[in-house]
């Protein structure tokens, strides 16, 4: 019997594109589970349902190295699909290229781009050919290569070469203006700015995302980060930016109470702000800038209590995966002396 | 008052060549229509980039406007909202440039996309009037002034107007049911057969959206309805009216009423 729990772990897998970033013995896991599966429920599932699986398992046996089973899948695929009215064939194909060649990444990406660009030709040719010659006059001859969105986004992954660069953020910014509710483009560019040490453009890529999406509160602790990296930058002068990190943080904590990094973020900035609140140098500090009240004082001291004895708890329940742990108990250590 | 009507004798060859023909006729015409709505489905369009990029700009500021709280100062959204209103204004984003004449209407029916979309409303309301049509005429023409069968439990008058249809008899007990009414609740209540057959969820919807006649929301034609850049125009006027309030504001007090024991 076809088990329902299963077959909805494995779709939302595919959907929400978690399986990229499993580690190599969980990426095994899944794809006997995944395989096994499809193999014994194929009758069972609707044909939507079946393809996903099929797409995740594609991706899963690329990733586990079984590059004969990913072919026969493609093939599969191709026996239903049409390269020159599916997007999504053509991308995975690239993928399939991709992750075979034997080539320098350089030369892969322009074989994949080309490859890319040849498949875009032929389904515009053939969409216009098919308008031009419909006895119902249906469908327009004025398409343009950028209309098949799936392979626009695929040809910017391969935009970014080896290490990104003003060459990527460039094709970013032409894609995000031609698409700018793509929220996994705007935490990409973020990425690119933070790389760069644009710090101000990263964080307001980021505003992009919060906007779009006011629950995403890996986004709204990653801006607490972000300020955090400003004040640094700054030399540690200036209290606001320490105390919007903070606001960020604790953003993130009231969407998600089991987001640890928040909990580690919000920690952080509170031993720095209340750090320099403090120490002497405080006090010789020629720019004026406010200083906390008393009031504020207690309330930060309250808050940092908080997370303090959350990050125990997480550690002494882990309570998360043992990467996080191991950075929650770095994070301890420094900053409990 | 009312006289007592006796028992009406049915019989029994009516439910043989009357009653499971209708039933089995519906039944079949409901599932043919189905693979032949699906058959009449166009294949997806591609959507031109500009357009896409024109409705993702203006979805942008919508956004923008609803969940503008997200901003810590007011002058965050203050720039924002400037750089918007210079953006914005201008034509850049439009897929097409607004007419120079903003009386002159275009006619919905030199759209070629417009030819599309009514073409695709004709064959499918073809495919949905026409077999209701023909067995309806069917059953009228045949079995007009019937009465098929008694429900085994009593009805209210009410039920008469529904189930009584193309007979007038006024004294008649309620729970007799006539040729034409068997059709329409055959017509409304064959959901659970049509699951049983196709055992897919989708074609069963499907099926019955089609006989209720429910029409699906249709898009903007040519000429009906604001033009984008009125659009655009529309939602920065809204904008420049918002009240801002960040959800950044006492966020620690919240987090010390949540958290502190």
């Amino acid at each position: 019997m076809m088990s329902i729990e299963t077959r909805d772990r494995l779709l939302t897998l595919h959907r929400t594109g978690k399986y990229a970033t499993l580690t190599p013995s969980q990426s095994l896991k899944f794809y006997n589970l995944n395989g096994m599966f499809i193999e014994t429920n194929e009758s069972k599932l609707t044909s939507l349902q079946y393809y996903a699986l099929l797409e995740l398992q594609f991706f899963l046996s690329l990733m586990t190295m079984h590059d004969i089973e990913a072919k026969v899948i493609l093939d599969k695929l191709s026996d239903q699909f049409d390269t020159t009215s599916s997007e999504k064939l053509v991308v995975l194909k690239s993928y399939y290229l991709e992750s075979t060649s034997t080539q320098n990444r350089d030369n892969t990406n322009e074989q994949i781009l080309a490859f890319l660009e040849g498949s875009q030709n032929l389904s515009v040719k053939k969409v216009k050919t098919a308008a031009a010659t419909s006895l119902t006059n249906s469908g327009s001859t004025s398409v343009d290569p950028k209309d098949l969105a799936m392979i626009e986004k695929r040809k910017l992954s391969l935009y970014r070469g080896d290490n990104g660069g003003k060459f990527y953020i460039e094709k970013l910014l032409e894609y995000l203006d031609d698409k700018p509710l793509d929220l996994e483009c705007w935490v990409e560019l973020s990425d690119e700015y933070l790389s760069l040490g644009e710090l101000e453009k990263a964080y307001e890529c980021l505003m992009e995302v919060v906007v779009g999406n006011p629950f995403a509160y890996n986004i709204w602790s990653k801006i607490g980060e972000i300020e955090y990296s400003m004040w640094v930058k700054s030399g540690g002068s200036s209290k606001e930016i320490l105390r919007n990190s903070i606001k960020h943080h604790l953003k993130a904590l009231e969407l998600c109470e089991t987001y640890s990094r928040a909990w580690c973020g919000a920690f952080t900035s509170l031993v720095q702000l209340l750090d320099s609140n403090s120490s002497i140098k405080e006090k010789n500090n020629k720019k004026k800038e406010s200083s906390l009240t008393g009031e504020e004082i207690v309330k930060y001291q309250k808050i940092h209590k908080i997370c303090h004895n959350k990050l125990h708890e997480i550690v002494e329940k882990q309570m998360t995966n043992a990467s996080d742990i191991d950075k929650i108990k770095y994070i301890l250590q420094k900053y409990d002396s | 008052m009312a006289l007592e009507v006796p028992e009406l004798l049915l019989d029994p060859a009516l439910k043989l060549w009357v009653l499971l023909p209708i039933s089995v006729v519906m039944v079949l015409v409901g599932i043919l229509r189905t693979y032949i709505t699906m058959l009449l489905q166009p294949s997806p369009k591609l959507q031109s980039y500009k357009l896409v990029r024109e409705q993702q700009h203006l979805n942008k500021l919508r956004t923008f406007k609803k969940n503008n709280h997200v901003f810590n100062y007011k002058t965050e959204f203050t720039n924002r909202l400037n750089y918007y209103n210079t953006e914005y204004s201008t034509t850049k984003y439009l897929k097409e440039l607004p007419p120079s004449d903003p009386n002159d209407v275009p006619n919905p029916l030199t759209d070629p996309n417009s030819s599309d979309f009514i073409m695709q409303m004709v064959k499918s309301n073809a495919a949905n009037y026409v077999p209701q049509t023909v067995i309806m005429w069917w059953v009228n023409f045949f079995f007009k002034g019937y009465v098929l069968m008694k429900l085994p439990f009593n009805l209210t008058s009410n039920f008469k107007s529904m189930l009584q249809s193309s007979i007038n008899t006024p004294n008649l007990d309620a729970s007799y049911v006539s040729s034409i009414s068997w059709y329409f609740v055959n017509l409304l209540g064959l959901k659970s057969v049509y699951s049983l057959i196709l055992n897919d969820g989708d074609a069963v919807n499907m099926i019955m959206q089609s006989q209720q006649q429910q029409q699906p929301v249709m898009p903007q034609l040519a000429g009906a309805g604001p033009t984008a850049d009125k659009l655009f125009k529309g939602e920065l006027e809204g904008a420049l009216l918002i009240q801002f309030k960040s959800s950044l504001e006492n966020v620690e007090d919240r987090f010390l009423q949540r958290f502190e024991v």
